[in-house]
């Protein structure tokens, strides 16, 4: 493996990268697919990786590859979600239907995606995190750009509060 | 139904790793082959917005300063503060720039005010950004400071290595590309920060480039998660790299007061717009007395506007007035930013809504509704017209060729409202959000008297 290693670091920028993409797409595109849906997952990896060929100077060495571009994907669906906001949030304002009807609260209605729904941005993040990409707790720091300590924090305060939404009654 | 949620959640994976499908080879081919672009609508919608919510309040004071000072030229302060009574007004020109230095190691926009240079008209406005960089802070004493922001200031520090200077630097197509001179080799990462910060500070810049003496520079990272970034020489072809402010956010402190800048102005009207790095940070403003005036909750990926009636409440206008706010994440011990600025009375926006009977007052344009519009031209009358008689009259053309609306007001109807440059203001009437379907455009001048211009 360390000639893999040693390989990969003389050849050229174009090599690397497709090294890069062939091993990486299928992740980056199961990230964007979580979260934008299948439709808009390739156009969403596409940009990812224009934005690492961009900075291929700064991709870090493995294993940090992956948070590292879950980290870029981050932003660019970020972007994305943004833009479906506005254009809900200009909806809103024609028409007087009210916004996201969830089920109503109990336990037998409501399911585990629901919940993850009426989560803060933050908590739905790192839950998605830990469950579909399966990232340890120092991966998600890096893809959060927080320490180890905070992420396990914030995973525990999040599946807390997951379980509060799913099971009211078992909260003090 | 004793299951872990967090388990029930795994097994509901919706893209499951045996479903992705294999990497488009022909994809990756397509991305190295000549240097990369933006592709379609959805990244340069997304690019746009970032500056719109990144640069909010800089945007915000740019865009109506022209617009605010021909309806009214500034009102000659009361209270007796030097630097703000004995200045002649700056009509027509950008009053004041906006560098980064640090505080406590973290970012802190400070507002540089330009009337101090009295030339006119100004200089260049990016080299001037960087030169005001460098000089660092308490550099800018053309005038004694008001005491609140001498305290401030001096409680600043840098990290731009001594001796920087600027070689060159030119902007392009959003990147500004900036040769610094050899003491800028080492430069630590707030340092590097600093400088991404102020430039796309500046209108249209979104991503800076470096070079020290002429050498392009790669921008690496030393980490692996948290994008720590250094200088070294670019070896190998693939352009001069570029970065944006999202890949320094770490170096932001917990609560960033974007608009006004310490030491800035607020004009009548206008909001404050709070940037935070925590999840859920919970923000608070409280006054003197500890009277909570306001409070919200901010992420990182959406800044907090501060509206002005919570302004009005925390010291009213023509004074100076120093914010404090308090952000704490979920339940930690809170992080304060505390900074004057200057509460600028402003032309009393109802006399305009009178004019225009029941329209509601104006404020200031969402910034998240101005994706794929175009930057800020010249506001002169015939460029609406012109666009008119073309038969463009839904919001989404004028805006992606003439520029973001200053404002929007209308209750029932959708009005954005253009600032002209000669002090005139357009309101386009539109039956309903979204800005298609123009109803009337009407003109109102500064002297009150009013004209539509969409004779049916």
């Amino acid at each position: 493996m360390t000639v893999v290693g040693a390989a990969y670091e003389t050849a050229s920028p174009e090599a690397r990268f497709q090294a890069l993409f062939a091993r990486h797409y299928p992740a980056v595109f199961g990230y964007a697919a979580r979260r934008v849906g299948r439709d808009e997952a390739g156009d969403a990896a596409a940009e990812v990786f224009t934005v690492v060929w961009r900075r291929m100077g700064r991709v870090p060495s493995e294993p940090g590859v992956l948070p590292w571009l879950y980290a870029v994907a981050r932003r660019v669906v970020a972007n994305q979600e943004r833009s479906a906001r506005r254009r809900q949030r200009l909806a809103a304002r024609v028409s007087v239907i009210p916004g996201q009807a969830f089920p109503a609260p109990g336990p037998e209605a409501v399911d585990v995606e629901a919940a993850l729904l009426r989560l803060g941005a933050a908590d739905r993040e790192v839950l998605r995190l830990a469950a579909w990409e399966e990232l340890q707790p120092a991966e998600i720091a890096a893809v959060l750009g927080c320490s180890a300590n905070a992420a396990a924090v914030r995973l525990h305060r999040a599946r807390h509060r997951l379980t509060g939404i799913l099971n009211p009654e078992d909260q003090p | 139904m004793n299951r872990d949620p967090f388990d029930a959640l795994r097994s509901r994976n919706p893209a499951p790793p045996e479903s992705l499908p294999e990497a488009p080879l022909a994809v990756a081919s397509r991305i190295t082959s000549g240097r990369p672009t933006l592709r379609r609508g959805l990244a340069i919608a997304g690019a746009a917005a970032a500056v719109a919510l990144l640069a909010g309040g800089g945007w915000l004071l740019w865009s109506k300063s022209a617009g605010d000072e021909a309806v009214a030229p500034t009102t000659t302060a009361t209270t007796t503060t030097a630097t703000t009574t004995t200045l002649p007004p700056a009509a027509d020109e950008v009053p004041e720039l906006v560098v980064y230095f640090l505080k406590d190691g973290a970012l802190m926009p400070v507002a540089r005010d330009l009337r101090v240079l009295n030339v006119s008209p100004l200089p260049d406005l990016g080299p001037l950004a960087l030169d005001l960089l460098l000089w660092g802070p308490g550099a800018w004493d053309a005038g004694p400071l008001p005491d609140p922001v001498a305290a401030a200031e001096a409680r600043l520090t840098t990290a731009i290595p001594q001796g920087t200077r600027v070689l060159g630097l030119t902007i392009a197509d959003g990147t500004a590309g900036v040769d610094l001179s050899a003491e800028f080799a080492g430069a630590s990462p707030q340092a590097i920060a600093q400088v991404v910060y102020t430039l796309t500070r500046l209108q249209g810049v979104t991503e800076v480039g470096f070079s020290v003496e002429g050498v392009p520079q790669v921008i690496g990272s030393l980490t692996s998660g948290l994008f720590t970034p250094y200088l070294e020489p670019a070896a190998t072809g693939t352009g001069l790299e570029s970065i944006d402010r999202e890949f320094l956010s770490q170096f932001r402190p917990v609560v960033m007061v974007e608009h006004p800048a310490l030491g800035g102005t607020l004009r009548a009207g206008e909001v404050v717009s709070l940037l935070t790095t925590g999840a859920d940070t919970v923000l608070t403003l409280t006054a003197a007395d500890g009277t909570l005036l306001w409070s919200a909750l901010a992420t990182p990926d959406d800044p907090a506007y501060l509206p002005p009636e919570v302004i009005e409440a925390a010291g009213g206008h023509g004074a100076w007035v120093t914010l404090q706010v308090t952000g704490s994440e979920g339940g930690a011990a809170g992080a304060a930013v505390e900074i004057p600025i200057w509460l600028e009375p402003g032309p009393p926006l109802s006399t305009t809504t009178t004019t225009v009977a029941g329209l509601g007052g104006l404020t200031p344009y969402p910034p998240d509704l101005s994706a794929g519009c175009a930057p800020e031209t010249a506001r002169n009358l015939a460029a609406f017209e012109t666009a008119f008689a073309e038969g463009r009259r839904d919001l989404g053309d004028l805006c992606s060729a003439l520029g973001v609306p200053d404002w929007l007001t209308g209750s029932g109807l959708w009005i954005p409202v253009y600032g002209l440059a000669d002090g005139s203001r357009l309101y386009l009437g539109y039956s309903g959000p979204g800005g298609d379907g123009l109803i009337y455009a009407r003109l109102e001048m500064p002297d009150g008297t009013v004209r539509d211009l969409l004779v049916p």
